[in-house]
């Protein structure tokens, strides 16, 4: 029950991985990022200006929030066709 | 019943029968020779009540007018064009002898040409009540070809043009009418947008050649010949995000993107509205509205994360080709603020900074959804402020499992102190911990509960998740209850506003509280995107099922906005949608692919892979085309510039009422005015 309460609505892929959209305080530069990798094991898809696409393993998503530099954290949602 | 009427007070006496003035009557006026409207008969001689029967008396040539009013499908009717317009036929038909013969449908100008100079004519001939059989023997007899009884009382047959008057004439016929070709759908509804003239030819001289077309959607019909020039595609990238793949245009001629293919249809459907060239149909009148643009297709999971990634992918295709580049999103959810505040719509809003890029998004279609609620509280009042709204969830199946599930957001103002509690039906109270997250769970149910102010606007978010077993007493009796909070230190209501929004109407819908406003939501309320509402165009089209040869929705009211297209405005009270554009029947490109539990035999045509399909999604990429258009033209103008030519150029009617409104926006599309004006 648990588990699909999470999963629902929420983009989350096998294994407990999230598809998450970060905003951070400003563009990020190489060796930040690095960092940011490491720290939190996140794969990043795509740099969107100060944001982030990218994946990342749902036992660090508390710690990706609090990392200085990410302002804000949104686990992708489902949208649906109109 | 409202389609019979119409066919009685088409019924006139024969020729014979008339008063030399009424034969020579103002049945034929020729206004404009390209354009074949309606009815070739005066009505002036007589007046036909509702049961059909024909009474004696004589109207002025302004009551005929009038009298013709109603008998025209309001897609006739165009803004500012008088009605006493309505009959606009070549002048060789003046001698044709179609006394009875009603053509109650906008008629190509070849249409006319060859009725008037035809020896035969295709006609259906409706039988009087059970008069059936004579109608039949009357139809056997030399000289009439191809006779078919479509249904019990109504023949399609091939009649010498000399003896139409005289099978009008007999007891047993109840209506003649004339057999003619209506422009398709897609064709219709440029009209409607100015896209085309009323000969079917185009009012712009852009194509959208040179500019880059994005869909991020459910995929494409690759092989679907809408999308290539001879034997090059038109698809220069194609992305699959489900597997990784990506086709390339070499890939996509060698026929390596069918391994990606469209099984819902919704996207091929979609390029073909903004993009597809119209091979396959006459005349290449299925065309959509920029059939010169390359394509750009991400066939998406819809994840809002995905759809961020395949805009941003199009778009650095679209730098590397050098093209200006218009992206369709025919997609939307109600997670997040409704104020454009989410990360994807920030970052559609960082995307299109760079000048020659734009996003058009459809507005959504839960007009008549029960997902939102809201309220203004009080401010100041004797006792602490109040609201309620109660919820009721819908059983569904996740995860192969029935339950009932659904995902409740309440926003609210940074400034005011409010308690937001959810009642669950047995009575408890669940509230979540300021800035934080708690989850309960009861043998029957389970609720996560989270409270946090939202980054970008300050605002507070509440949001609920109910997980219950999918019986009763538990899918009803839910309530999300707002309080004020005067306790010591807080200075309880001061701006008031509160918003509840069900993330998906498959979840369930408010009971009372709902508010059908403010239900475009995320990416629609990006500030840079432009959002589209869908007006209908059409109600009827050939079908592939065999049990009906047309589908019809004879209550669709043509020209009015449609019943589920979503309202503005957003949260934060701005103009959503934006402007208003064909969406409601559209006929365009079919994917080989499609199932036919997505796209049944009934939204399918005949003898050609193009189908019929309604929603906001059909509308976006008539924007979406029509930007291509503007940038083929203009290839670095800005978003807000394109966004001010919208405003300035958009029609408005009776239909829209005055603009801006929450339905409408800001009227409907214009192309050609679009294309034309300098705000």
């Amino acid at each position: 029950m648990s588990e699909s309460r999470k999963s629902f609505g929420r983009s989350q892929k096998p294994g407990g991985v999230l598809d998450v959209l970060i905003a951070l305080d400003r563009e990020p530069d190489d060796a930040w990022l690095r960092e940011l990798k490491d720290a939190v094991a996140l794969h990043v898809r795509r740099i969107i200006g100060d944001k982030l696409v990218a994946t990342i393993d749902q036992r660090h998503l508390e710690k990706l929030r609090t990392t200085p530099g990410v302002r804000e954290v949104e686990v992708a949602t489902t949208t649906r066709l109109h | 019943m409202k389609r019979r009427r119409q066919r009685a007070k088409t019924r006139f006496k024969p020729l014979a029968d008339m008063p030399i003035r009424d034969r020579k009557s103002e049945a034929f006026r020729c206004l404009d020779a390209r354009l074949a409207r309606v009815a070739l008969v005066s009505e002036s001689a007589r007046e036909i009540p509702p049961s059909g029967r024909r009474v004696a008396g004589t109207r002025g040539r302004g009551a005929a007018s009038a009298g013709r009013r109603d008998l025209l499908a309001p897609a006739m009717q165009r803004p500012g064009q008088a009605l006493e317009g309505l009959i606009a036929v070549p002048a060789t038909l003046r001698d044709l002898p179609l006394t009875r013969l009603g053509l109650l449908a906008l008629v190509s100008e070849s249409s006319v040409r060859r009725l008037a100079t035809c020896d035969r004519v295709s006609v259906l001939v409706e039988a009087e009540p059970s008069r059936a059989d004579a109608v039949g023997h009357l139809l056997a007899r030399p000289g009439i070809e191809r006779v078919r009884a479509v249904s019990p009382g109504l023949f399609i047959a091939r009649v010498p043009r000399g003896r139409l008057e005289g099978l009008a004439a007999n007891a047993a016929v109840r209506f003649v009418e004339a057999s003619v070709r209506l422009r398709s759908h897609c064709e219709l509804a440029h009209v409607r947008s100015d896209l085309v003239a009323a000969d079917g030819k185009r009012r712009v001289a852009e194509t959208g050649k040179g500019v880059l077309i994005g869909i991020v959607d459910s995929g494409i019909d690759a092989s679907h010949p809408a999308f290539w020039n001879a034997r090059t595609p038109r698809i220069v990238h194609y992305r699959d995000q489900v597997t990784g793949d990506l086709y390339d245009q070499a890939a996509i001629a060698a026929g390596h993107a069918k391994r990606s293919p469209d099984t819902y249809g919704h996207g091929t459907h979609v390029a073909g509205i903004a993009a597809g060239n119209g091979a396959k149909t006459p005349n290449a009148r299925g065309a959509g509205v920029a059939p010169g643009a390359d394509l750009a297709i991400v066939k998406s999971s819809l994840s809002t994360a995905d759809i961020a990634d395949g805009v941003a992918e199009i778009f650095e295709l679209a730098a590397q080709r050098k093209q200006p580049c218009v992206i369709n999103l025919s997609l939307g959810g109600h997670a997040g603020g409704h104020d454009g505040s989410s990360i994807l719509e920030r970052a559609i809003d960082t995307l299109c900074e760079e000048r020659g890029r734009a996003v058009v998004v459809s507005a959504g279609n839960e007009g008549m959804a029960r997902i939102h609620a809201s309220t203004v509280l009080d401010c100041g009042s004797p006792k602490p402020a109040h609201w309620t709204a109660d919820i009721e969830l819908k059983a569904q199946i996740i995860e192969n499992t029935l339950v009932g599930f659904a995902w409740i957001e309440v926003w609210t103002a940074n400034e005011d102190n409010l308690r937001v509690t959810l009642r669950s039906p047995n009575g408890e109270l669940f509230t979540p911990p300021r800035k934080a997250r708690d989850e309960q769970g009861r043998d029957q149910f389970a609720v996560e509960m989270t409270h946090q102010v939202a980054h970008y606007s300050g605002d507070q978010v509440t949001s609920f998740g109910i997980h219950t077993v999918p019986q009763a007493p538990w899918l009803s009796g839910w309530s999300i209850m707002v309080e004020e909070d005067r306790s010591a230190g807080k200075n309880g209501v001061e701006v008031g506003a509160v918003h509840a929004w069900i993330q998906d109407e498959q979840m369930g819908g408010f009971t009372n509280g709902f508010a059908r406003s403010h239900l475009v939501g995320p990416p629609g309320t990006a500030a840079a995107a432009i959002t589209v509402a869908a007006y209908a165009t059409r109600r009827e089209w050939p079908s592939r099922e065999p049990q009906s040869a047309t589908t019809t929705f004879p209550a669709i009211k043509l020209d009015e906005i449609a019943y589920f297209s979503s309202p503005g405005p957003t949260r934060t009270g701005h103009n959503k949608p934006d402007v208003a554009a064909p969406g409601q029947w559209i006929v365009s490109t079919l994917s080989s692919k499609a199932s036919a539990e997505t796209i049944p035999d009934n939204l399918r045509l005949p003898n050609a892979p193009y189908a019929a399909l309604a929603g906001t999604s059909m509308a976006a990429p008539y924007v979406t085309g029509a930007v291509a258009l503007l940038f083929e033209r203009h290839p670095t103008m800005h978003w807000a510039e394109i966004k001010r030519r919208l405003v300035a150029s958009t029609r408005k009617d009776h239909f829209s009422r005055p603009c801006w409104n929450d339905r409408w926006g800001n009227g409907k599309l214009s192309i050609e005015r679009f294309l034309a004006i300098e705000p």
